[in-house]
């Protein structure tokens, strides 16, 4: 019983990252029906910008988290504005391929500016452990779920009450229609990209402290991508039900199964995902007009 | 404006493939061109140039997938490592090399059309993205399957021989691999131009639901699209295979799958040129990299230590130039200087 509920506390710990990865894919894919495969390398480039402002020149934790946060919206401003803006009436291929373009490049300019050293941030939270009858659960992990729990309510209830939520759903509902109303659909392509550097950042801060902070932690991005395809790939609903789903089976998929089959458990979950419901738990069905 | 130029009377001459002298005379030079180019250079670069003839096999091939059916596949280069792997498999039980070779086709083939059915279902981006996975699930099997590949630790693969030939060294290779890509360059230009095959890929391409009121029978083409694209891959696996002597997981990255699509876009999308063209740049890039690196190392010594990150940057950046500013790829930049020469005082020619 220990060893489950530990299992379920890890497994949600790393399933709220996701989720709040996901976020930002499903924020990019409403407002511009595009897979942002580059949301992986916004996580890693997060989790590096935080190592050097917290461990490198050593800065206030706070400063330094507001920092990370800042220079990560300022890497979505960029990407947005110089790349994505064009594509935003451009083919499939196209546009997913410019975001491989994007991962490939970032990936080489992180190593280059930022090292490929393998470090692990200090713990924010204290590294101690708190014992539940026989398991022993991480603080650091249930830190992690709160946080996450806090950020992802946060964000949902901005979807829902604010006025740029509304805009931002209008906008994702019908593009002309939205535009005749007056809410510029470039704008609202701009927010998206910058929630989702700013939830990739956060994300990439919380899962370098549970795990090192290494070249490899894009894989984070390619773990979130089964998750929003199981929740469905245009709901905020979703992706949140599906980044902890996904963080479960893979954790459970480690403690019951064990060996490596945790590495590809959540790709073999998006393969049969697609095979049987494409469309995920929540995804709205596109029905193709001739 | 009367233009001079070439207009087609008939039927035959509208599929004919070279149908102008222009046309046989490069072909021809390029022919030529092509075997004595390795008297010219050395091992080094003929060992690169192998590289990049294998990629241009199986970038063909992805071309008729992706470029004349318009399904996006990002797993291409998981066919090529099925390909790979069963040429080492089924030479390890000692097989001649002409037999192991159409036999890997033939099988990849198979898988393609497998693969080709579930994928249906499947457009545009859920397509891409399951392709995407299929290519992690290939690698994981082929990783566990360590029975019969040796699992990380790869395996090896004998010298081909063809009855008395031993191709052991990189110009043989060269010369072994030049006759197939000449047949399966010809192979896939009848298909674009002149099969019922090719007219209903690309009818398919344009608009899936307006070629089926028009009689073409969808499951059938784009399963066959998928066997066609992986019949390539599996020459491409098999001759890299051969070529490499011996293959491990970690040869067919994800980054070979991302490579084939790269190689269409900066060549050109749905041509054959663009898919040689395309092939032959993206493979030879890394190596232009190294020697404007080796070139600057007096200057900035630092740059050889980070030639891996930077080849990768440069890579991601050339995805994207290409996607921005030209999606035609380097076949359409020639295509425009072509159109600009025929017009040439003038702007436009017509």
């Amino acid at each position: 019983m220990g060893y489950f509920l530990q299992l379920v506390v890890s497994g949600l710990s790393v399933g709220c990252i996701y989720a709040l990865v996901a976020l930002g894919f499903v924020v990019i894919y409403k407002a511009s029906k595009i897979i942002n495969m580059a949301q992986g390398e916004l996580v890693m480039i997060g989790a590096y910008i935080a190592l050097f402002f917290l461990v490198d020149i050593k800065w206030n934790i706070g400063i330094a988290l507001l920092m990370t946060l800042l220079c990560m919206v300022m890497l979505g401003y960029l990407l947005n504005r110089i790349v994505m803006q064009r594509f935003l009436e451009e083919s499939v291929l196209s546009s997913i391929m410019v975001t491989i373009g994007i991962a490939s490049f970032l990936r080489g300019l992180s190593g280059i500016v930022f090292g490929l050293r393998e470090t692990r941030i200090p713990s924010l939270f204290g590294d101690g452990t708190i014992k539940i009858g026989s398991a022993s659960l991480y603080e650091l992990e249930l830190w992690t779920i709160l946080i996450a729990t806090i950020l992802i309510v946060a964000i949902t209830i901005f979807f829902r009450y604010s006025k740029i939520g509304l805009a931002m759903r209008a906008s994702a509902e019908n593009k002309e229609v939205a535009q005749a109303m007056g809410i510029s659909v470039t704008s609202i392509l701009m927010i998206s990209w910058l929630i989702a550097a700013l939830v990739a950042g956060i994300g990439g801060i919380f899962y370098s402290q549970i795990n090192y902070v290494t070249p490899s932690i894009y894989l984070v991005g390619l773990k979130a991508l089964p998750a929003i395809f199981l929740g469905g790939i245009d709901s905020i609903k979703g992706s949140i039900v599906g980044g902890v789903s996904i963080g479960l089976i893979e954790s459970f998929a480690g403690g019951f199964i064990g060996g490596d089959i945790k590495e590809i458990a959540a790709f073999i979950v998006l393969f049969i995902v697609l095979m049987v419901k494409p469309h995920g738990l929540y995804g709205t069905v596109e029905v193709k007009r001739v | 404006m009367a233009r001079s130029g070439h207009y087609h009377i008939n039927y035959k001459q509208e599929i004919t493939i070279l149908n102008t002298v222009n046309r046989k005379l490069f072909t021809t030079m390029g022919i030529i061109f092509s075997l004595v180019l390795p008297l010219l250079i050395g091992n080094y670069w003929l060992n690169t140039l192998n590289f990049a003839l294998i990629a241009v096999i199986g970038a063909l091939g992805l071309n008729i997938l992706t470029g004349l059916t318009g399904l996006i596949s990002i797993g291409h280069g998981a066919f090529v490592a099925i390909g790979a792997y069963v040429a080492a498999i089924l030479s390890s039980y000692g097989f001649s090399f002409i037999f192991v070779f159409f036999l890997t086709a033939i099988i990849t083939m198979l898988f393609g059309l497998i693969v080709g059915l579930p994928a249906l279902r499947l457009e545009g981006l859920y397509l891409a993205v399951s392709t995407f996975v299929f290519h992690f699930i290939i690698l994981y099997v082929i990783a566990k399957l360590s029975n019969f590949t040796g699992g990380h630790n790869g395996m090896s693969i004998a010298k081909p021989v063809i009855g008395s030939w031993v191709i052991n060294t990189q110009i043989e290779f060269y010369y072994l691999i030049i006759p197939f890509i000449i047949v399966l360059m010809i192979f896939a230009s009848n298909i674009k131009f002149r099969s019922k095959l090719g007219r209903a890929l690309v009818a398919i391409r344009d608009s899936d639901v307006a070629a089926t009121t028009m009689g073409i029978n969808l499951i059938k083409y784009k399963v066959l699209a998928f066997g066609i694209s992986s019949f390539y891959a599996g020459i491409a696996g098999c001759l890299f295979a051969y070529l490499v002597g011996f293959i491990s997981p970690d040869h067919f990255g994800i980054e070979m799958s991302i490579g084939y699509l790269a190689m269409l876009i900066a060549g050109g999308m749905g041509t054959i040129p663009g898919a040689v063209i395309g092939a032959l740049f993206i493979s030879i890039l890394p190596e232009a990299l190294r020697m404007g690196v080796n070139f600057f190392n007096d200057l900035i010594p630092q740059l050889t230590s980070i030639f891996a990150l930077l080849s990768q940057s440069v890579y991601g950046l050339i995805i994207i130039l290409f996607l921005m500013y030209e999606p035609k790829g380097l076949y359409g930049i020639w295509q425009n200087i072509k159109e600009k020469m025929n017009a040439f005082p003038y702007r436009h020619s017509k």
